[in-house]
């Protein structure tokens, strides 16, 4: 090949026809087109400029296709020499239709088109200018990567750019050709309705905006949710609307953050892992999962490595020095997959800590910063100027000339700054606009501020800054700008766009915490945390929810909180969940029976929060589940006690049990308070005080009274208190007020009921002791006539010992008197008996009189007696008649037995035994007499036995001790003696009781008080 | 055995002064009686005697303690404030058998003895034997 060949515009020179072809056809410019290599044509610098390209070398060939519009080479090649109409590509995008005349020349075996043009009118400034313009908003909109779209509502025809195509997951050329009805087949059946009302309103002029959240299918078949906003920018003559135009953009990510931020953090919306010392996965969130593509695998407790065979030995590192717990992270940095595709992600790896303050592993984080790929700008088709869009966004939008002078401020951008623009210098920009360090604590330096760094260094990706507006609230921004070019590719200026990204960073923030926590938080939570779907089947479990009902994680994956709910229970938690899927509550908690694995009952608490997806569909179920199997043995142990307390209250129905808050107010009024008191339950719990049915006047005395006592003044239910306060319980006789206004005494018992030491409430237990009351009457009643009786008898045995004496006395006196003067009347028979009565007379009024005597005169004073020797003595004092009846005494009483008595009674005692025993021996045997003594607790048995004639007790027990009741026919019986004797025993507090037999002999035990004197 | 010359009865029981009287007399005890119903009726007529201290003064006197208007027990209290020279025997004669009245009687020195009623002869002659 030679130079000639090489360089194209060399054929003008050496080829006659050509030179002239180009003089006389091509005076607006020509182009060659080689056929030997037909990519590259040369373009003379007239056409050139016609085509608004700036000045290259000479001897520049250019690629073809950067000119040509719609023609491709091979149907230029083969046009033979003539008149063509050719389309050509203008610099600013538009096409322009020239007439075309066409050499051919051949050479060489080569063949050279040469397009020559003519009469080309220039293109008017105007329209030069339009199209600048329009370049520049185009560049503007490339640079914030907005999906586009225009739709010409009368003719339907549609047109997409290639973001709007990305959002789906499609290239644009995938979705050739694009009407209406690609839109349609994407959306979503349900809020194509809702986009539908939105377009008519605004074409009704209603709002201002067609604004629209809705779902679309992506490529991949899943829906997604866009946030569609657009304006009518042209209308028919008619007033028709014809041209809209808006924009889509991806909100899923952000309509799952709000749902995920309700989850766990392993469904956080950041990639998270954590691994062992050895770097075996033990947990890994669903968006790690998604960003490193393993999903749909079981990944915990393998190897990362293992995973990822191809990581570098710098991570490695990392890992390793982490391990030993150094925290290494990075803002930024760039993942090239195996496949060369490039992902910018900051990342994050330290150590986490096993609850022995021992690293147990790490912890990363990774998250995806790659805002979107370069833009092509290529693809831009028949790009609309669309200020609408740039002012209805809700981008900050900002752009400049190349000295920084600000060209652009859009209405997101006036309302974030709170501030119109303003032609003002470099450094005084931080202030006027509020321009902050993300921290907010530094304004930035003219250098830092994204503009004109994207001015100053071509590209800007992801700067975060603070807008801090003189009025209104701070704004987190994450900027991305780029240079803008003019036609000749020289920088124009700089545009930034400002997303707000207060929201998402607070929810990072969130987030981030809670990442760090992650294992403290979910796995190893003192509460059980579940996730369920919606029905009811455990998605997600933590360790806690595991030890309480006994099944590994995986086992209970295969279940559903039903399954392992207590039949009892299980009714009520699924109406609750009905109402909380129905909407009618937010959440819910209950306490119900889970069976653990191995059979027995387990006592949870459990509250359940629902998370929904975007159609209001319950997700999932969030539950957080706490062992309270403890707390329900011991409340079922108190349940019983109080219920057997309550029965037992309740029972009572005869003891008014009421129980006060330490306000007064009554808690509690048993069975037995109705019952005294006349009021029902339900007059008196929480309405009144006891108050109520104590007397005001008995109430203000025992107020007196305490006040005396303790020198505290209470009044009302305080005394009440104050009463339980003082001592451990304060037991007196009250009245109580019936609700008919009667009262009636009770014994009333205050106490505090106490909580540890706090008091908690007071408890009056109370009785009626009106029949007590009455019982007490009765008796002193009875006492009074008893002592009224007794007094009488006094009187009565004063009669007798005094009065009847006398009026005897006078009758033997006077019949005394009469013998002595009548002697002659000695043998009168009725004299005689008239004698023997007045010595009856006597006589009976003698005994009349010792018993009289020993009940009235109990004061005789008791002393200490030598048994022993009152028996002697009383033996000695009749030894005579013992002698004549030849009986046998043994005095066995010991020596130093003593008892308390009153001596002369004893002595008559004793000696009333003794003659007794006399009296009645038995003619048939040797008498014998014995005394003896047994010792007891408290008293000294005298047992005083004789071999005489014995007494029939079966005929005589009752009358033994009564007045003149002799058993024997004895001359000298009296029957007196155990009568006196018994009095005598009984006034010294003692008993007598009897044995015999007759004719085997006679037992009589006495016993004496023991003389405890000693 | 010395004979009484006035004996003095203080008794409201008709029968017993009756009684005593025909014993006293039976045993020629004394020479002459002086009875009176009750315990102020003696001191009544007793005091101007004793204060004179005139021959009529009773060398023995039966007082009973059970009587109307002033008993046994008041009259001595008043009797025993009379201030005399002269010796006079009293001797309760009474029914009571109260230990206490027993007791009681033993605190006034001027009480010789306590008789419990009947009185008999026999008992009689050896009061007078006593003294």
């Amino acid at each position: 090949m030679n130079d000639v060949v090489d360089k194209l515009f060399s054929i003008i020179r050496e080829d006659q026809a050509a030179f002239e072809f180009t003089q006389v056809k091509a005076r607006d410019g020509f182009f060659i087109l080689d056929s030997l290599n037909p990519e590259k044509i040369w373009l003379n610098p007239r056409l050139r400029s016609l085509l608004g390209c700036p000045k290259v070398d000479f001897d520049t060939t250019e690629a073809a296709s950067d000119f040509l519009e719609e023609e491709n080479i091979e149907f230029l090649q083969n046009l033979e020499k003539g008149k063509y109409q050719i389309h050509l590509k203008h610099k600013q995008g538009f096409k322009l239709h020239l007439d075309s005349e066409v050499l051919k020349i051949r050479k060489n075996d080569r063949c050279f088109n040469i397009f020559g043009f003519s009469q080309v009118d220039a293109l008017p400034d105007v329209k030069i200018n339009l199209l600048r313009k329009i370049n520049r908003y185009k560049k503007i909109i490339e640079g914030t990567e907005l999906g586009t779209w225009q739709w010409n509502i009368q003719t339907g025809e549609t047109i997409f750019n290639e973001s709007w195509a990305h959002v789906i997951g499609y290239t644009l050329a995938e979705l050739q050709p694009t009407s209406e009805a690609t839109w349609s087949s994407i959306a979503h059946p349900v809020d194509q309705k809702k986009c539908e009302k939105a377009l008519k309103e605004h074409f009704a002029g209603k709002t201002e905006y067609y604004l629209t959240e809705a779902r679309v299918k992506h490529k991949n078949g899943q829906w997604i949710w866009v946030r569609d906003k657009g304006k009518v920018v042209s209308w028919t003559d008619e007033g028709q609307p014809e041209w809209m135009t808006g924009f889509h953009t991806d909100i899923t990510e952000e309509k799952n953050r709000l749902e995920i931020k309700r989850l766990f953090i392993d469904q956080a919306p950041s990639a998270i892992a954590m691994f062992d010392k050895d770097l075996r996965y033990v947990a890994a969130s669903q968006k790690w999962q998604d960003d490193y593509q393993i999903k749909n695998r079981n990944i915990i407790g393998e190897c990362h490595y293992d995973i990822f065979p191809n990581i570098s030995e710098e991570w490695k590192d990392v890992h390793q020095k982490c391990l030993k717990g150094e925290i290494h992270s990075k803002a930024e940095d760039l993942y090239v997959w195996e496949d060369g595709t490039e992902q910018w992600i900051s990342w994050e790896v330290r150590p986490w800590y096993t609850t022995d303050k021992e690293i147990g592993g790490i912890i990363m984080h990774t998250a995806d910063i790659t805002r979107t790929k370069i833009a092509e700008k290529q693809n831009f088709e028949k790009q609309q100027l669309m200020e609408t869009v740039l002012e209805s966004i809700d981008v900050g939008i900002v752009a400049c000339d190349k000295n920084g002078r600000l060209t652009l401020f859009n209405q997101a951008t006036r309302e974030w700054h709170g501030l119109p623009a303003k032609p003002i210098a470099q450094e005084e920009l931080p202030e006027y606009y509020g321009l902050f360090t993300t921290d907010g604590t530094r304004a930035l330096t003219p250098q830092e501020i994204p503009l004109l760094k994207a001015l100053n260094s071509g590209r800007l990706e992801n700067q975060e800054i603070m807008i801090k507006p003189k009025t209104g609230k701070n704004i987190l921004v994450s900027v991305n700008g780029s240079q803008l070019f003019d036609e000749n590719g020289n920088i124009s200026g700089a545009v930034v766009a400002m997303h707000d990204i207060t929201s998402r960073k607070q929810a990072e923030s969130n987030l981030r915490i809670s990442e760090e926590r992650f294992r403290g938080s979910f796995e190893h939570a003192a509460i059980g945390m579940a996730v369920l779907n919606g029905e009811g089947k455990w998605l997600q479990v933590n360790n806690r929810v595991c030890e309480i009902v006994g099944y590994s994680p995986a086992e209970l994956k295969e279940l559903t909180f039903q399954d392992i709910t207590h039949p009892a229970d299980l009714n009520l938690d699924l109406k609750l969940l009905e109402e909380l899927i129905e909407g009618q509550r937010d959440y819910y908690h209950m306490d119900k029976r889970y069976f653990h694995k191995n059979g027995h009952i387990v006592y949870i608490n459990l509250a359940v929060s629902l998370v929904r997806d975007d159609a209001g569909k319950p997700l999932y179920f969030v539950s957080q589940i706490i062992d309270i199997t403890k707390q329900k043995i011991a409340e079922a142990k108190l349940k019983k006690a109080l219920a057997e307390m309550e029965g037992l209250l309740e029972a009572s129905t005869q003891v008014s049990i009421i129980s006060i808050r330490p306000d007064g107010i009554i808690t509690a009024f048993n069975k037995g308070a109705e019952n005294l008191l006349g009021y029902s339950k339900e007059e008196i719990i929480g309405k009144k005080t006891p108050e109520v049915i104590h007397s005001k006047k008995e109430m203000k005395a025992r107020s007196l009274e305490f006040e005396k006592e303790y020198g505290e003044k209470h009044e009302g239910v305080e005394l009440f208190k104050a009463m339980a306060r003082k001592r451990s319980y304060d037991t007196r006789e009250w009245l109580y007020k019936r609700k008919n206004g009667t009262v009636f005494p009770v014994q009333l018992t205050i106490t505090a009921i106490k909580s540890g030491k706090e008091i908690i409430g007071y408890l009056g237990v109370a009785t009626n002791i009106t029949d007590l009351k009455t019982a007490q009457r009765e008796l002193s009643n009875f006492l009074e006539l008893t002592k009224d009786q007794n007094d009488r008898l006094k009187n009565f045995a004063h009669i007798v010992s005094h009065n009847l004496r006398s009026h005897s006395g006078n009758f033997g006196m006077l019949l005394d008197l009469f013998r002595e003067e009548n002697p002659q009347t000695k043998e009168n028979q009725i004299l005689q008996m008239l004698q023997r009565a007045s010595d009856n007379l006597k006589e009976t009024i003698e005994h009349l009189n010792e018993v009289t005597v020993i009940n009235t005169a109990v004061s005789e004073t008791s002393v200490c007696l030598n048994l022993h020797n009152e028996v002697e003595k009383a033996v000695g004092s009749v030894n005579a008649l013992i002698a004549e009846a030849s009986l046998t005494v043994k005095n066995e009483v010991p020596e130093n037995c003593t008892i308390f008595g009153i001596k002369a009674y004893m002595e008559s005692i004793l000696l009333n035994f003794t003659t007794n025993a006399i009296k009645y021996r038995s003619q048939d045997r040797d008498s014998l007499l014995r005394f003896s003594v047994i010792n007891k607790r408290k008293t000294v048995q005298l047992i005083i036995e004789d071999n005489g004639l014995g007494i029939d007790l079966n005929r005589h027990r009752q009358k033994l001790f009564g007045m003149y009741k002799t058993f024997h026919n004895h001359k000298d019986s009296r029957g007196i003696g155990l009568f006196i004797t018994k009095n005598q025993i009984e006034a010294m507090g003692g008993k007598i009781m009897v044995e015999s037999k007759v004719n085997e002999g006679t037992r009589f035990s006495i016993n004496f008080k023991k003389n405890e004197k000693g | 055995m010395k004979k009484v010359d006035i004996a003095c009865i203080i008794d409201d029981d008709p029968i017993f002064v009756f009684g005593t009287k025909k014993i006293l007399e039976l045993a020629n005890f004394c020479n002459s009686f002086m009875v009176f119903q009750n315990g102020e009726e003696a001191l009544n007529n007793l005091k101007p005697i004793v204060e004179s201290g005139g021959p009529s003064i009773p060398d023995i006197i039966l007082l009973d303690l059970n009587m109307p208007i002033m008993d046994g027990w008041q009259f001595l209290e008043e009797f025993t404030k009379i201030p005399s020279e002269q010796q006079i025997l009293i001797y309760i004669v009474t029914s009571s058998i109260n230990p206490e009245d027993i007791e009681k009687a033993k605190t006034y020195d001027k009480v010789s003895n306590y008789l419990v009623k009947p009185i008999t002869v026999q008992r009689l002659k050896e009061i007078l034997s006593e003294g």
